[in-house]
């Protein structure tokens, strides 16, 4: 098992989302190049007990462009392929995780190069790194 | 031999309705308390540089559809930041979103955090303080 965030871009990048790790995504930062890009960031979990298998973690998944649309339907797309009606995803790595979207696709903020960052939170229940 | 009971539902619904509604009014004290406590903590992590989203804090707890209270907690509002002459309420949400901003003082997420940590933490024991004194009186009745 990899780190959660490689785990849910090389999932992304398998269904063609996005490119891959390096390229045109990210973890915890987000580069000046390109513009295009889909940033995870970790935030605050919940803490983990000593010898729970399972961890509760949360996430902000964004997506940068030039163009706001795009940022607004790539960041949609990747919110439809990780948000399933029963919660229950299986990555393509073979990890589990039930994901808790916390709200729908928003714009967080337009940048000082005109690009527009859109974004989502989610709550996600998954095995240990 | 034949065993027979008589129930009164009219005043067994009546005591359900009575308690239901002396629940849900104890209900109001623990929605302020987690209200007050959450804003407390809230602030601490608010980020501060002219204080004006830190001004602007809110909660407001109105009647729940069916019983009891509900509270919608925030910042924003039309107050203009005097250095950047921007309204609260276009810049909160970047600021709590924003996870690689770098603030002097405060942090992104300052109200999600709290919130979390609240109902992970204390949300229970506080509605068991402000009801169970409630359930109790009823149950001695």
């Amino acid at each position: 098992m990899n780190d959660l965030l490689l785990d849910l871009i090389n999932h992304l990048a398998s269904k063609g989302i996005v490119e891959g790790d390096g390229i045109d995504s990210f973890r915890d930062f987000t580069p000046e190049e390109p513009d295009s890009v889909f940033v995870i960031h970790e935030y605050a979990g919940a803490p983990t007990p000593l010898h729970d298998t399972f961890t509760h973690r949360s996430l902000q998944l964004t997506f940068r462009d030039k163009k706001a649309s795009v940022a607004k339907a790539k960041c949609k797309q990747i919110f439809d392929e990780l948000s399933t009606a029963d919660r229950y995803k299986v990555l393509s790595n073979g990890r589990w995780c039930q994901i808790y979207p916390r709200q729908s696709p928003f714009k967080i903020k337009v940048d000082s190069a005109g690009r527009t960052t859109y974004g989502f939170n989610i709550g996600i229940t998954t095995e240990r790194d | 031999m034949r065993v027979t009971m008589d129930v009164n539902f009219s005043r067994f619904h009546k005591k359900c309705e009575a308690t239901i509604s002396k629940v849900a009014r104890s209900t109001y004290a623990a929605t302020e308390e987690a209200c007050e406590d959450i804003m407390e903590e809230s602030l601490r992590q608010v980020p501060r540089d002219t204080e004006t989203l830190a001004n602007s804090a809110f909660y407001d707890i109105q009647k729940a559809k069916d019983y009891g209270y509900e509270a919608t907690l925030g910042y924003g509002g039309s107050a203009i930041n005097p250095k950047t002459g921007t309204p609260v309420m276009d810049y909160a949400v970047i600021v709590h979103e924003d996870l690689e901003a770098i603030h002097p003082v405060g942090k992104a997420k300052f109200l999600e955090d709290p919130i979390r940590d609240y109902a992970s933490e204390k949300f229970s024991r506080t509605v068991i303080k402000h009801v169970g004194p409630v359930l109790e009186s009823e149950n001695n009745e």
